[in-house]
């Protein structure tokens, strides 16, 4: 059985995103390599309308993002809608991870505390080492992409 | 939102625009009237229902840009420009996030959904089927003439046509109801079942919907 078959099933079996420390570990592969898995994976997955995503630490299998209209209509759901203040703080986050909550109400000029605590009560974001803030899968899968790099002039 | 536009003698248009035309030095805050600007945007809180961190972010731009004037006004050289860079920059920043954050809010319509371990029921699937509702009726109209013949039920006819009616009146004043709570209504055991027994017939001829896809079994 090749790898691209076990991350699959490993992650097909899982509803929640899986530590990406343990597929390493289980496979014996370095990052590099699983990133390529990763990558050629999502080439098989995207005819069947799955891709995988991951935000560095953990790793998810979901639907791509042309069928969120279809879900949300079969399961008559809704996508998260957030507050524009929560979704500037989102912003500084997502483009400056990680940063510490100082820095993101200089930016801002105002207190982030209330934007804070409703990221992290949806998971959108965690809390890593100094205080400092980075995002998770949820984010991701919240803007519908696969990996970080996919945002936007992230370094500018 | 609605965007906070400016009515002010030398600028027409949203407060965004000023603020990076002060930004940009392609406009003098001293040809600004702060006052005028505070005015306005009193009247348009007045009028939109704005998050109170918005709100705060005003304040904090209108203090530096205050500061900022005053500082011009009376000829205060700052002993570093410290204070007018940082206006500039974060104007620039502020507006740039504002700029990300409409890029996210319109990926977000957009999202990755993953497995959830146990899908929701489709709202649109019947836990009962038609046939499966046929089955049901037949077996209890089957139990039903089974049940001995009490001397109420067998020499009144009459008494059952008139708890169906009564039944039937009852839910038709309601928009929704629950099973158990009608059938609490029966004072005795062939009531309920009539009750049962006409409930069925009503979902089956579509005169009433099942909304709680659960009583059928919890009844049953």
């Amino acid at each position: 059985m090749d790898h691209q078959a076990k991350l699959v099933s490993l992650l097909f079996y899982s509803a929640e995103p899986i530590i990406t420390a343990q597929i390493l570990k289980t496979f014996g592969i370095d990052k590099t390599e699983l990133k390529k898995l990763q990558h050629s994976a999502n080439k098989s997955l995207k005819t069947v309308g799955l891709i995988i995503i991951t935000d560095g630490d953990t790793m998810q299998l979901t639907i791509e993002s042309g069928y969120s209209s279809l879900i949300e209509e079969f399961y008559d759901t809704t996508p998260e809608v957030l507050s524009q203040p929560a979704l500037e703080v989102l912003s500084i986050i997502a483009y400056k991870q990680p940063i510490g909550k100082d820095d993101i109400d200089e930016i801002r000029g105002v207190s982030s505390e209330q934007s804070l605590r409703n990221l992290l009560n949806k998971a959108l974001i965690k809390k890593v080492t100094q205080a400092k803030f980075v995002t998770t899968a949820e984010f991701m899968k919240l803007v519908g992409i696969s990996s970080l790099d996919q945002l936007q002039d992230k370094n500018e | 939102m609605v965007a906070f536009v400016l009515e002010l003698e030398n600028f027409q248009g949203p407060f965004d625009v000023l603020l990076e035309l002060l930004g940009k030095r392609q406009l003098n805050i001293t040809d600004v009237s702060l006052a005028e600007v505070t005015s306005e945007y009193l009247e348009y809180i007045a009028k939109i229902d704005l998050p109170i961190e918005d709100m705060n972010w005003f304040l904090f731009v209108a203090a530096k840009l205050a500061l900022d004037k005053s500082q011009l006004i009376l000829r205060i050289v700052p002993e570093d420009d410290e204070m007018e860079i940082n206006i500039a920059e974060s104007l620039k920043s502020y507006q740039q996030i504002k700029y990300l954050a409409l890029g996210l809010s319109a990926r977000s319509k957009k999202p990755l959904y993953s497995s959830i371990g146990r899908a929701p029921k489709h709202n649109r699937t019947l836990l009962v089927s038609r046939s499966e509702l046929d089955v049901i009726f037949k077996s209890l109209m089957n139990y039903y003439q089974k049940l001995p013949k009490t001397k109420n039920i067998k020499s009144n006819k009459l008494a059952i046509d008139s708890f169906k009616r009564r039944f039937y009146n009852h839910i038709s004043n309601m928009q929704e109801f629950s099973a158990q709570g009608v059938m609490a209504k029966s004072s005795t055991r062939p009531e309920a079942i009539v009750y049962f027994l006409t409930l069925l017939e009503l979902l089956k001829q579509g005169r009433v919907s099942n909304s709680n896809q659960k009583f059928l079994l919890e009844v049953v």
